[in-house]
């Protein structure tokens, strides 16, 4: 591990720090009378093709198993919106339309894809949500063996891959693909959205205090206890049963983007679900990028989007970000400023702890 | 089942500790009064009704509850249901003790009719204060409910469990708990190896299938991020 000397002297990355402090200051701690006390309540359950955890400390268990409910309704809802393996889902029926007509669809379907399109402009098409097809090909899509795709077929379904290739309607939210055979994918921002939207609806419900892990990725609101803040570990990329870190966080959501996650070894090269899709293949200059952002949308589009250019590409455009993101390249080496560190109590477990 | 051998397994439940180990109830009975750091098992038919009962009790107990940790799970198959109280791992005998909260309980058990049988029932904690902390138990969950426990002390083969899409097949080698074999196609979960401290799991997305150390972390976690 190498901390990065020369950010130490970029004004950016003290500011943004600052910025991230000041919020997480603003937020009242919540005192506790010990006449009322809170229980820390926890549920989980198997959604979006992963796990999703709640916890909360709250007063009343049973309230806190309402809120639950109703999140974990939630998250169903977005998932069959979303899901474009779903029959039905307003993806998918965009799909089975590619090169044919365009599909009307709820202004939230549309807002999310609209949302998506700004991000794939602004990353210069290094994040786009019709990356579909490869993904199909390669077999990330489902319980299925992953296996590298002819080199002809993924030529051809490279060139399907363009989000200049969906036409969105505002008038009527409807979207179009052009393309015959493209495939819109909303696995990079999907289960970030998701989460906002379960942690709106604990907020809606009263639950002011909680964590939300779906697959890894996670949102964190108010404290655990007291002044406490939630505190998270981060698996090592290369060591399944050891931590890398660990840090806290509260009102802040943390995404990872990581090659082993889903992943196949085949004559000793590492395929994983993260594709770039300028090459068709998985990206190679990472093993893991943690993102941490405002929203868990935010953090997992910039997950995805930076475990792909990595490391020096995110410093080239740092200007106007409202992220920070910790890197372990493809060395094994983690990078991260200083700052952030600081900012959220990051500490490194190099071996045991967990 | 007889009541003792009951208690006996619900106390080791409470404790976190393995469903057939002896527990040394009888020796030691914890005096209520320490009872800020306590743990109180039920299983029942009507987990609402009962925790709303819990929540009361606990509130008008006079006790200084500030951080207690909530869990529950379905218990498949038939179980003989009633209420353990334990504190600083020791059982109470709460009829027998006179603070309001021994009382309180006592009150419940009669209100729920317990001990009795149940078929499906649902298990709660609620425990405040340290708790266990030893990682001698896996405890195995398919969705939310509770289908196994398994002692990590002596080495086991072949503990199959049913999931959603086919079997698990869990083993006990060397203090860890480890999957021999998943029916899935990515075999994430044999990838990773074994487990053996508390926190630590091992999940199978298809067969919706969780296995966890019992008790808390060492580090303080409350989630991982990956």
């Amino acid at each position: 591990m190498h901390w990065d000397s020369t950010a130490l002297h970029s004004n950016k990355f003290y500011s943004l720090s600052a910025f991230f402090l000041l919020l997480n200051l603003a937020q009242p701690a919540h005192s506790q009378a010990l006449a009322e006390p809170l229980y820390k309540v926890s549920a989980t359950k198997y959604l979006l093709g992963t796990k999703v955890d709640f916890i909360a400390t709250h007063a009343s268990v049973l309230e806190c198993k309402k809120a639950f409910y109703a999140a974990f309704q939630e998250i169903v809802r977005v998932g069959d919106l979303l899901n474009s393996r779903k029959e039905n889902s307003e993806i998918a029926r965009i799909n089975h339309n590619a090169g044919r007509a365009s599909v009307h669809v709820t202004y939230e379907t549309y807002a999310i894809i609209q949302r998506a399109l700004r991000y794939a402009e602004s990353f210069d098409g290094y994040f786009d949500i019709s990356i579909g097809p490869v993904v199909a090909a390669w077999g990330f899509d489902g319980d299925r063996e992953v296996a590298i795709p002819d080199e002809e077929m993924l030529g051809k379904l490279i060139g399907l891959v363009d989000f200049k290739s969906i036409v969105l309607s505002e008038q009527d939210t409807t979207v179009f693909l052009t393309q015959p055979g493209m495939l819109l994918d909303l696995g990079g921002i999907a289960k970030g959205y998701a989460i906002d939207r379960a942690a709106a609806v604990l907020q809606e419900q009263g639950v002011a205090h909680f964590l939300i892990n779906a697959g890894g990725d996670i949102y964190a609101s108010g404290y655990k206890f007291g002044e406490n803040k939630w505190r998270v570990g981060l698996q090592h990329p290369r060591q399944p049963n050891e931590l890398l870190a660990t840090f806290e966080v509260s009102g802040m959501a943390v995404a990872t983007s990581g090659d082993y996650e889903r992943f196949k070894m085949i004559d000793g090269a590492r395929y994983h679900h993260i594709i770039n899709p300028k090459t068709g293949f998985p990206a190679r200059l990472n093993q893991s990028v943690t993102v941490f952002a405002r929203s868990a949308e935010e953090a997992d589009v910039w997950a995805t989007y930076l475990f792909i250019v990595g490391r020096e590409q995110f410093r080239a455009e740092n200007a106007y970000v409202t992220i920070e993101a910790m890197f372990v390249n493809a060395a094994g080496e983690v990078d991260c400023e200083r700052d952030l560190a600081d900012a959220y109590g990051f500490a490194f477990q190099l071996k045991d702890g967990y | 089942m007889d009541r003792r051998t009951f208690l006996r397994q619900m106390a080791a439940v409470a404790a976190g500790a393995t469903l057939t180990r002896p527990f040394g109830a009888a020796r030691a009975l914890a005096n209520v009064r320490e009872i800020e750091d306590f743990s109180l098992s039920i299983i029942t038919d009507k987990p609402d009704k009962t925790m709303a009962a819990v929540e009361n009790l606990l509130q008008y107990s006079g006790l200084k509850l500030g951080n207690l940790r909530f869990d529950e799970a379905l218990l498949p198959g038939v179980h003989m249901a009633d209420i353990v109280l334990l504190s600083h791992n020791r059982l109470v005998n709460y009829k027998a003790q006179e603070t309001s909260l021994a009382r309180g309980v006592y009150e419940l058990a009669q209100k729920l009719e317990l001990p009795r049988q149940l078929d499906n029932p649902v298990w709660m904690n609620i425990s405040a204060g340290q708790g266990p902390s030893q990682g001698q138990t896996a405890n195995i969950y398919q969705k939310n409910a509770l289908v196994g426990q398994i002692e990590l002390t002596k080495d086991r083969h072949n503990i199959a469990v049913a999931g959603k899409r086919g079997e698990m097949v869990f083993a006990i080698r060397a203090g860890c708990v480890e999957v021999e074999h998943a029916s899935c196609k990515h075999k994430t979960c044999v990838k990773m190896g074994g487990i053996r401290k508390p926190g630590q799991h091992i999940v199978c997305i298809p067969n919706e299938i969780r296995v966890t150390i019992a008790g808390e972390n060492a580090l303080g976690l409350d989630s991982l991020a990956f």
